[in-house]
């Protein structure tokens, strides 16, 4: 056994962990690929006051279209991160979503969820 | 043989009525009793000084081993940052954010242990942390961490020397409020800023709440000297945190809440407040800093940061001695509506997230503290507990009117948080029945 111990290397590993800025949550409402464009449709000043940091900097940030890639690097926010934060934006219809060529077009997911959604009308 | 005894004993009567021997004897008998009662004054006689020479010893060889764990889990922690970082997969990402999780809960328990040992945990560093962090960075290191709701938080920073400290102190309460209520429902947590300069963060459950009786008996082991005893095994976190508060000058208790529940209060002192807004979250990764400073326009210079932070606040100095007078509510709410500068609203100016940042610090680079908090600390500091006193002095008339209007106002952030549950509870509710129609 070393003699002493190493003294603490602080802030290696940040204290607000990943996880603790989704509630756990990974999975999206929407597909959300790295290039995927979004917008803030109306600006809301009021409702931005009502955002946690990092969704608010996202908000602020999609004022003028801007990528999820950008905003994850400019941010520093992991892409996994973002995606819910824009998910749930776009939830609310705070956030637009702009269609990319193939994310709409025959994809499996859309095409799947339009299937769910026909067989609860059936039930 | 009984010839041979008679003559052992004619013997020994002979040696002992010898003066010679009899001198050698009681000598020796008399350095055997002082050793023997030395030796048993040591296991008995004074067991506190014995006690506390191992004790320090273990608690050397605890917080030793802590600190070895501590840098393991940190470079665990740090691999599986890297990892959530490059991961698409919506589940692989989840079963990394589960060990993540693990990993964080392993280290809020070696954090614990230096602390419990009396040794600094870690964690100070020079920048001030938002408010927000501080209080997700506890909730982070929880089990029940999804069931913590985030109400209204002043947006305020923690002194960096304290920032951890208060987070674990944090942690340990929000773990009581989420293993003591029921599984299914939230606790809240809010953070105000008091008419003092303090913050008064409070976590609301509802579990069934505690009984009078044991409530005023936790009460009082929060109140009292930090001291590791048998009580602490039982509440390892109470004991932390009673540590941790000791440490830094803050006050918690414990109230009942109505209808049912318990709210815990935490009173962080002006010197632990700072204005700021920015999030600083990603200060961890090298770049962090600069990556996000470049998504905003370019930074002021500090001093112009600074001039800018002095005309957001006109009559900072005047404010300060009106609210240096007897705390009353109506102070209370112009100092609020006067505009603390992290509370004005700032929508529509992206571009004050750099300059806000700089103001943390004056152009010195000097910590920057709220004006409130520039008050002379014996008049405002501490505040007296809420329902212990009314054996003050007649003298101090004055004392107990501020003592009043501080309760008031401890009163008052109750009851506007209980308000504001309930509309956000109704919110929820509404908004819960939309997505419902939704899918």
């Amino acid at each position: 056994m070393a003699t002493h111990p190493q003294p603490r290397t602080e802030n290696r590993s940040s204290r607000v962990r990943p996880y603790a800025l989704t509630g756990g949550r990974t999975r999206t409402r929407h597909q959300l690929l790295v290039e995927t464009m979004i917008s803030v449709p109306d600006y809301d000043a009021d409702f931005a006051e009502t955002l946690m940091p990092e969704s608010r900097a996202v908000y602020e940030q999609a004022r003028t279209p801007v990528s999820l890639a950008e905003l994850s690097a400019s941010l520093t926010i992991p892409l996994g991160v973002i995606r819910v934060l824009v998910s749930d934006l776009a939830a609310g219809g705070d956030i637009f979503i702009h269609p990319t060529g193939h994310s709409y077009q025959y994809d499996h997911t859309i095409l799947e969820r339009i299937l769910d959604g026909l067989n609860q009308f059936s039930a | 043989m009984v010839t041979r005894l008679r003559d052992m004993l004619e013997r020994s009567r002979k040696s002992l009525l010898d003066p010679a021997t009899k001198q050698r004897w009681e000598g020796s008998t008399r350095q055997w009793l002082q050793r023997s009662r030395e030796t048993v004054s040591q296991l008995v006689g004074s067991p506190t000084a014995r006690e506390t020479g191992s004790q320090e010893v273990l608690a050397g060889v605890c917080s030793s081993v802590a600190l070895r764990d501590l840098n393991l889990v940190d470079s665990l922690l740090e691999q599986l940052e890297q990892m959530e970082s490059d991961e698409d997969d919506p589940d692989t990402l989840a079963r990394l954010y589960k060990l993540d999780h693990l990993a964080t809960r392993l280290r809020r328990n070696g954090e614990n242990l230096r602390v419990l040992a009396g040794r600094d945990a870690g964690g100070s560093h020079a920048e001030t942390s938002p408010l927000v962090d501080v209080i997700r960075a506890g909730m982070s290191s929880i089990e029940h961490y999804t069931r913590i709701e985030l109400g209204k938080i002043a947006t305020l920073g923690v002194v960096g020397f304290a920032a951890d400290d208060v987070s674990r102190l944090l942690a340990e309460l929000l773990d009581n409020a989420t293993t003591h209520s029921p599984p299914n429902s939230a606790v809240t947590v809010s953070a105000h800023l008091t008419e003092q300069g303090s913050v008064m963060v409070r976590i609301e459950d509802s579990g069934i709440g505690l009984p009078a009786a044991r409530l005023s008996a936790l009460n009082e082991r929060l109140a009292s000297a930090p001291v590791l005893d048998r009580n602490a095994v039982q509440h390892m976190g109470l004991a932390v945190v009673r540590r941790l508060s000791a440490r830094h000058n803050v006050r918690v208790w414990l109230a009942r809440r109505a209808p049912h529940g318990t709210t815990a209060s935490v009173l962080l002192p002006p010197a632990l407040v700072q204005g700021t807004v920015a999030s600083t979250r990603r200060r961890a990764s090298p770049a962090g800093g600069a990556a996000a400073d470049a998504g905003s326009k370019p930074r002021t210079s500090g001093v112009a940061a600074a001039l800018q932070q002095a005309r957001s606040r006109p009559g900072a100095e005047s404010r300060g001695s009106i609210a240096s007078g007897v705390g009353q509510e109506s102070e209370m709410v112009s100092a609020d509506s006067n505009g603390f500068p992290a509370q004005e609203p700032r929508a529509g100016k992206p571009e004050q997230h750099s300059t806000s940042t700089d103001s943390a610090t004056t152009a010195n680079g000097l910590p920057r503290r709220v004006p409130q908090s520039l008050k002379e600390p014996s008049i405002t500091w501490p505040p007296p507990a809420p329902e212990t006193d009314g054996s003050g002095g007649s003298g101090e008339s004055d004392e107990q009117d501020q003592r009043a209007g501080h309760e008031q106002l401890l009163a008052d952030l109750g009851a506007f948080a209980a308000g504001e549950q309930a509309a956000h509870a109704e919110n929820q509710s509404r908004t819960d029945t939309a997505e419902g129609h939704d899918q």
